[in-house]
């Protein structure tokens, strides 16, 4: 009797959760790693620098409940609580393995499930190529194979949230979201916070591309991966990035090998910055903020067709040293600065036709300045829509520019013909000859 | 006598987990509560597609009447298809304490039907079939788990609801204490329990069990409590221990458990 009052007391709570709820269900849908030879190779050779990786994980998955759940007016303590959080957490290792988003990001996790699956399961794909790198079972005329096996899976295994293997040029243009209302609002409002995340941003690549300078044999990796978790503590943190560096600039020997694998990566760190934009934004509801956060996960998706673009990209450092942080890799001009001035360009014929060339100068100010972290004498606050409407209060905003969930799509397609007009015919960038190893010193006794 | 073979089956089983350690290098979660890995809750959420894992829960049950037990559950456990679990296990038992059902085919399954949002809980069915291929065994039984999981305050603190119908289709008769003791054809269990983060790579999980037990008359209670670790990306580790409350229940058991995802 009291089993059966039990039983239907806690199916009558279910389904009142159910009504209560303003929330749709969303399906589990958790995929395992991919097997291969190379499995946990980089977590039992390079033990060190899984742990600096946890660390910015920690950092990738917490930070997505903190912004949804702090008032934007208690931003600069929470800022730089954060920030030496996330410091503690690397610098003193707690953690030696790479955590899942939900573990630090559990309300967030509720609210918008389809953004740390699509999160885990591309991290899931770095471990696999960071493995892929460090396995000695994995002979080096073999690597290319097996991470295009890699990324094949990735796309087949996970369709709906897989990243494009398109570069960053491409997703960002169909993404659309530069006149979108929280655009530039965590660089802006949460700096250091921001600048963690591009810290993380070079370190990823930086440990690429030493693996690709050092070999399989033993020493070497080691000996170069040290050298850049060194580099990191002594330099980088220091003196932090402005902006978010490409896999083009500096993981060149790597985005040859793999176009694929490093566009994707593009694509994520792209969409870590986006979703923090979102969730700090507080002109939304929750509701509305996974609306978006859900539209620019499926524009920067993989889509048949995008094979053609892997290889569009240039390479402007081909020989850059991992191991050194010469000063264009810390400042705010570089790759992504261009992608993001060439969008702008294309953007503002539309919105601003008759734009005066004392008042473009004046934008095109205010636009750099957004596009680098914290505020400037002089810059307004708020997003990039924010600073441009204060300015031009008459600007033309598109359709679907506006509204959570919703593409511009006019300003996409006028971006997207601006991209094929400028980048269409390029050369693509050569592959890489994996023939012939490359060996480096290991560590001195 | 009986207890220094329950202990060094204990120690044994333990050398055996740490001897594995080294050599895990597959994929585990240690949030995502199995049943017996440490206590016998169970959270509403499946292994992953495409995930193979291989357990090994070591359970120490100590009864009323002083007799020890000790069950060794292998398990392979793996998501053929998305937000679905299968597994399959054979339970060994070994000590003076009652070993029926040693060696019986136990074939469960559970489907997810969704992750928790912000106020629905995640819910799942799961199933057991088990085949009398073991000790003292006759009949197929069957069991099935209604399973909520919903956390609370924005954090990852959850609670966890298991109800458990289990069904034993030809009851026998034991005697005991010059008495004859009939088993239920038909028992329930409650499971109500609580599980959090409690730093980066362990959590914590308690609950509490009302069950009705194998034989008729008998009610159950205890208090469950336990450490899920995870040791590499591939590995968890397990230890927990029960208290039974009042007379029926059992008075005390420990558990060490390995998952390692191959």
């Amino acid at each position: 009797m009291a089993f059966k009052f039990i039983t239907g007391a806690g199916l009558g709570l279910l389904l009142a959760a159910c009504s209560a709820s303003h929330t749709t269900t969303e399906p589990r849908k958790e995929v395992s790693y991919i097997r291969g030879p190379y499995n946990a190779a980089f977590f039992r050779r390079h033990g060190e620098s899984e742990v600096l990786s946890a660390g910015f994980h920690f950092h990738h998955g917490r930070e997505h409940d903190v912004l949804l759940q702090t008032k934007l007016a208690d931003r600069e303590k929470v800022d730089a609580d954060f920030d030496a959080a996330v410091f503690d957490f690397v610098k003193n290792k707690k953690s030696k393995v790479g955590p899942s988003m939900e573990l630090f990001g559990p309300y967030t996790a509720r609210v918008a499930w389809k953004l740390f699956r699509t999160i885990d399961w591309t991290h899931q794909h770095h471990e696999q190529t960071y493995d892929i790198m460090a396995s000695q079972r994995v002979a080096w005329d073999k690597k290319k194979q097996w991470t295009d096996r890699a990324v094949k899976l990735y796309l087949a295994r996970n369709k709906d949230v897989a990243r494009s293997v398109a570069p960053l040029d491409i997703t960002m243009r169909r993404a659309a979201c530069m006149m979108k209302p929280y655009f530039t609002y965590y660089r802006n409002f949460y700096p250091k916070s921001n600048s963690q995340a591009w810290v993380a941003h070079w370190w990823h690549p930086a440990i690429y591309e030493a693996q690709m300078l050092s070999g399989n044999a033993s020493g070497g990796q080691e000996a170069a991966l040290k050298a850049v978790n060194d580099l990191m503590f002594n330099e980088v943190y220091k003196n932090r990035p402005q902006r978010m560096i490409l896999s083009r600039e500096l993981m060149p020997r790597y985005a040859r090998m793999s176009p694929e694998s490093a566009n994707i990566f593009d694509n994520l760190h792209m969409l870590h910055g986006l979703a923090y934009d979102i969730l700090s934004y507080e002109g939304w509801t929750e509701q509305q903020q996974r609306d978006e956060l859900y539209r620019v996960i499926d524009a920067m998706s993989y889509q048949p067709g995008d094979e053609k673009y892997v290889r569009k990209f240039d390479l402007p450092y081909p020989d850059v040293d991992p191991r050194q942080y010469p000063a264009w890799m810390a400042g705010p001009e570089g790759a992504m600065s261009k992608i993001m001035m060439e969008m702008m360009m294309e953007m503002m014929p539309l919105m601003m036709p008759d734009m005066a060339p004392d008042m473009k100068e004046k934008m095109m100010a205010q636009f750099q300045m957004k596009m680098r972290p914290g505020m400037e004498p002089g810059e307004i606050e708020g997003s990039l829509h924010d600073a441009m409407m204060k300015m031009m209060p008459g600007m033309k905003m598109m359709p679907g520019a506006l509204e959570p969930g919703k593409t511009p799509d006019m300003m996409r397609d006028a971006m997207l013909k601006g991209w094929q007009e400028k980048h269409g015919s390029m050369p693509d960038v050569p592959p890489l000859d994996m023939s012939q190893e490359p060996t480096l010193a290991p560590l001195a006794r | 006598m009986n207890k220094s073979i329950t202990l060094r089956g204990l120690l044994l089983a333990a050398l055996c987990l740490l001897g594995l350690a080294p050599l895990a290098h597959a994929q585990s979660d240690q949030i995502n509560l199995d049943a017996g890995l440490p206590t016998r809750l169970e959270d509403a959420y499946p292994t992953a597609y495409g995930n193979r894992e291989l357990q090994l829960p070591v359970r120490y049950q100590r009864s009323r009447q002083g007799d020890n037990l000790v069950q060794y559950t292998p398990t392979l456990e793996f998501g053929p298809f998305r937000n679905t679990q299968l597994a399959v296990a054979v339970p060994v038992y070994s000590g003076n304490g009652d070993r029926s059902g040693s060696g019986n085919v136990q074939v469960s399954g559970l489907y997810n039907f969704n992750t928790e949002g912000k106020y629905l809980p995640a819910v799942a069915l799961a199933g057991t079939l088990t085949l009398p291929t073991g000790l003292r065994s006759a009949g197929t039984d069957y069991n099935g788990r209604f399973i909520l999981t919903k956390s609370f305050l924005g954090t990852l603190n959850r609670l966890h609801l298991n109800l458990a119908y289990f069904h034993n289709s030809q009851p026998g008769v034991q005697a005991e204490g010059g008495q004859l003791k009939e088993e239920r054809l038909d028992r329930f269990a409650l499971l109500v329990g609580y599980s959090t983060r409690i730093a980066p790579q362990s959590s914590l999980v308690v609950d509490f069990v009302r069950e009705q037990r194998r034989f008729r008359g008998e009610m159950g209670s205890s208090v469950e409590a336990g450490i899920r670790r995870q040791m590499n990306p591939r590995m968890v580790l397990s230890a927990g221990a029960a208290a039974g409350l009042g007379t029926d229940a059992d008075k005390f058991t420990a558990t060490l458990g390995l998952q390692h995802a191959f």
